[in-house]
C-alpha cells in the first residue's frame, strides 16, 4: 500500500464530515471500508479530528467524536460544517469515469443527478471528450435492473439475443453477479429456462422486467472474468505457422506444444459449440479444430452456411 | 504527520465557519496549527498548500479584491442525492466492480466520491458493495492502471510527458509528448497526443510504454494547450481500422432487418450508416481487409460484406478453405 500523507489523511476525514453532520452513532468498520484503511487507521483519523475545531477552541467548539466498542460516536454537531463536502474535481471525474465504464454517458439521469448535488461546476462532457472509459453500448436501464435484482434477489424476465441468433428468445434468470470484462458487461446467472447457470452479454438482453419472485441468496466467490473456462469441455486447435495464439483472444486457452515457424497447438475451453465455431471460422484458415469432432462439425457447417450467403 | 492534518482541518472549519471574508493574519492568528514564530514567506507557503489541499478535497475557497479569504458555502456543501433503490444498485455495482479493478485508474478518488455520496444521500447503501466485479484492461491491468493515472494527471494539467515506445514491430523509442487525452477499448488503454518530434497527433497503446515521465518543473503552469474541439472519442477505431494509411480502402456492409437492433453498436459512430428497407448499408473506411473479413464473420448473420470486390473474394476464398479445412 501506498505510503499515507497528511493530504490523505485530512481528504478523507473530510469525506467523512458529512456522516458526523447529527449524533451519530456508526460501526467504526462501516466508515473504515468507506474510506478503505483499516479500522485501526481510521480510529486513529479520528483521534485526530477530535482534537480539531474553531478558535478559541473551548470544548464545545471541538469535534466531540470518540469510538467506543468499535462505535464511532459524535455527541454534538460539528463546528461549522453544513452538510457532506461535494466532490472535488477529481472526485468527480473518477465518479463520471466509473459511471461511463458501467454504460451511463454524461447525459444520463443518474450521471446528472449525481454531479449536479455532489459536485460545483463540473463538466461531465467535456470530460468525456478527453477520457473515454465505456464499454459495450448497452441499455443503463438494463443495468440498473439488473443490479436492482441482485440488490433484492429478484428473478428477472429477458429477452436475450444469443450470439449468432436472428431472433431473441425469452429467458427468466436469477442473477448473481455483474462483470466488466475487457469491454463489456456480464451478467452470471441462473437460467430458469435452462436450468444451468450461464452467463449472459448485457447489451445482449433487449428487454428486462422484474417478475417479483425472489430467490434465495447464493454463496458470492470473487470471480474476475466472465469465462473461468472451469468444467468446460476443451477443444484442442492449430494454429498455423505464422498465426499467433493470443490468449486474450482465447480466454481460459493454454498453449500445448509450439516451436519457431511450425504450427501451435493449443486448448481452449467452450461453452457451447457457437462461439467457438465462429471465432475459428473468423480466421478464414489461420486456425483450424482437431478435436473433438461437434468442434470440427460446427465449423465445417457455419463456414459452408457463410459460403452460400457470401 | 497528525500536526500537518490538525492545521488542515482547523483551517477547513475556520473558513466554513468565518461570517464574513478573513485575513491571513487572522488565519495565522486563530487556526490552531500555524505558528507565531514562522517568518512570512514560510507561513505564506504553507497557506497556499493548505488551500490547495482543501481544495482537492472540495472545498471552494474565494478570495477577494482585499486578499480576504471565504468558503462559498453552497459550492462547498452538497444538497441530497435523491436516488431510487435500482440507481442505489446501479452504483454500489458500478463502485464495488471498479474500486477492486487495479486497471481503472481513479480507484481513490472514486472511493472518497462514495464515501462524500453516502453520507449525502437519503440511502447509506450507495457506498456499500453488490456482488460485481471488473477487468477493464486485461493485459497487466496493475501497470495499466499506475500509468493511465499518471497520463490522465498530466493531461489533466496539461504537462507533457516522455516515455519509451515499442511499436508494432517491436522497436522502441523515446517520445515526447503533449498527452490530450485516454481512451479505454477492447481491454486496453490508449494515449492520444501531439508526438513534438514528428509534429503529428498519434495513438499510443500504454501497454506499450515504459518509463514515463511526467513533466515536474512549474507543475501549476501548462506546457501546452489542447486543441479546441479535441475530442478523443474520434481516436476510437473499430478493429479493422487500424493499419497503414496507405492500405485504406472503402467497405460496404449490409445490415439486415435481423440485426438493425445493435447497428449503432456495431458501427461505433464510424462510417456513413444509411437505412436500407429495415435495416441499414454501412459505409466505412478500412485498413485491413483480414480484420475486416474477421469483423464479419464475427458479427454474422445479419450483417454481410458488399464491397470491395476483392475483399468479398478473399472472404468466399477464406470461408471455403475453413470448410476444407474441416471437411
Amino acid at each position: 500500500m501506498a505510503k499515507q500523507t497528511s493530504t490523505d489523511t485530512a481528504r478523507r476525514l473530510i469525506a467523512l464530515l458529512g456522516h458526523f453532520q447529527n449524533e451519530a452513532e456508526i460501526p467504526l468498520a462501516t466508515l473504515a471500508e468507506k474510506v478503505g484503511v483499516s479500522p485501526a487507521q481510521l480510529a486513529d483519523d479520528l483521534t485526530t479530528l477530535s482534537v480539531c475545531g474553531v478558535a478559541p477552541y473551548y470544548p464545545d467548539m471541538m469535534v466531540d467524536v470518540f469510538v467506543e466498542d468499535g462505535i464511532v460516536e459524535v455527541v454534538t454537531p460539528l463546528p461549522a460544517i453544513k452538510g457532506a463536502v461535494r466532490l472535488s474535481a477529481a472526485e468527480a471525474e473518477a465518479l463520471s469515469a466509473a459511471l461511463a465504464a458501467a454504460g451511463f454517458s454524461a447525459n444520463e439521469p443518474l450521471t446528472e443527478k449525481l454531479l449536479a448535488a455532489s459536485s460545483a461546476g463540473f463538466d461531465a462532457e467535456g470530460l468525456a471528450r478527453t477520457l473515454r472509459t465505456e464499454t459495450a453500448a448497452h441499455d443503463s436501464g438494463v443495468f440498473e435492473a439488473i443490479a436492482g435484482a441482485i440488490a433484492a434477489n429478484e428473478a428477472l424476465a429477458i429477452t436475450y439475443q444469443r450470439d449468432g441468433a436472428a431472433t431473441p428468445s425469452a429467458r427468466t434468470i436469477e442473477p448473481h453477479r455483474l462483470i466488466a470484462d475487457r469491454g463489456a458487461w456480464y451478467v452470471s446467472a441462473l437460467c430458469r429456462s435452462a436450468g444451468e447457470a450461464r452467463t449472459f452479454r448485457v447489451d445482449r438482453i433487449r428487454t428486462v422486467k422484474t417478475t417479483g419472485e425472489h430467490f434465495a441468496p447464493v454463496a458470492r466467490e470473487v470471480v474476475v472474468t466472465a469465462f473461468t473456462g472451469e468444467g468446460l469441455p476443451v477443444a484442442r486447435l492449430c494454429f498455423a505457422p505464422g498465426a499467433p495464439f493470443i490468449e486474450r483472444e482465447w480466454p481460459g486457452g493454454r498453449v500445448i506444444e509450439s516451436a519457431e515457424g511450425s504450427s501451435t497447438l493449443a486448448d481452449v475451453p467452450y461453452g457451447g459449440t457457437g462461439w467457438i465455431s465462429r471465432a475459428v471460422t473468423a480466421r478464414l484458415g489461420e486456425v483450424s479444430v482437431l478435436a473433438p469432432a461437434e468442434v470440427r462439425e460446427a465449423v465445417r457447417a457455419l463456414a459452408r452456411e457463410r459460403m452460400s450467403e457470401a | 504527520m497528525n500536526d500537518a492534518v490538525e492545521r488542515l482541518v482547523n483551517l477547513a472549519f475556520f473558513l466554513a465557519d468565518a461570517a464574513e471574508a478573513v485575513t491571513r493574519d487572522r488565519v495565522r492568528t486563530e487556526v490552531k496549527g500555524y505558528s507565531a514564530d514562522q517568518d512570512e514567506d514560510a507561513f505564506l507557503r504553507m497557506f497556499e498548500r493548505d488551500k490547495d489541499q482543501l481544495r482537492a478535497a472540495g472545498f471552494t475557497i474565494l478570495t477577494d479584491e482585499n486578499n480576504r479569504y471565504h468558503v462559498d458555502r453552497d459550492a462547498t456543501f452538497a444538497s441530497t442525492v435523491d436516488l431510487n433503490a435500482e440507481e442505489i444498485a446501479a452504483l454500489r455495482a458500478a463502485g464495488t466492480a471498479l474500486l477492486a479493478d487495479p486497471s481503472f485508474p481513479f480507484g481513490p478518488d472514486l472511493r472518497l466520491a462514495l464515501a462524500k455520496i453516502a453520507s449525502g444521500s437519503d440511502s447509506d447503501g450507495a457506498a456499500a458493495t453488490i456482488a460485481a466485479a471488473s477487468r477493464l484492461a486485461d493485459e497487466d491491468p496493475e501497470r495499466q492502471g499506475v500509468s493511465v493515472a499518471d497520463l490522465s494527471a498530466a493531461a489533466t494539467a496539461s504537462k507533457r510527458v516522455t516515455f519509451a515506445y515499442t511499436n508494432s514491430y517491436g522497436v522502441s523509442a523515446p517520445h515526447d509528448v503533449e498527452p490530450y487525452g485516454l481512451f479505454l477499448h477492447d481491454g486496453r488503454w490508449y494515449l492520444v497526443g501531439r508526438d513534438l518530434a514528428l509534429n503529428e497527433v498519434r495513438t499510443y497503446t500504454v501497454t506499450r510504454m515504459d518509463a514515463i515521465a511526467v513533466n515536474r518543473t512549474k507543475p501549476a503552469s501548462p506546457d501546452f494547450e489542447r486543441p479546441i474541439g479535441f475530442d478523443v472519442g474520434s481516436f476510437v477505431r473499430l478493429p479493422f481500422q487500424y493499419g497503414p494509411s496507405t492500405e485504406k480502402f472503402e467497405a460496404e456492409l449490409a445490415i439486415d432487418a435481423s440485426a438493425a437492433w445493435r447497428a449503432e453498436r456495431l458501427t461505433a459512430g464510424q462510417g456513413v450508416l444509411t437505412a436500407d428497407g429495415d435495416g441499414f448499408r454501412w459505409r466505412v473506411s478500412a485498413r485491413s481487409v483480414s480484420r475486416l473479413m474477421r469483423f464479419v464473420v464475427e458479427n454474422e448473420p445479419g450483417v454481410r460484406l458488399i464491397g470491395p470486390p476483392h475483399a468479398c473474394t478473399a472472404l468466399r476464398d477464406g470461408l471455403e478453405t475453413v470448410a476444407n479445412l474441416h471437411g
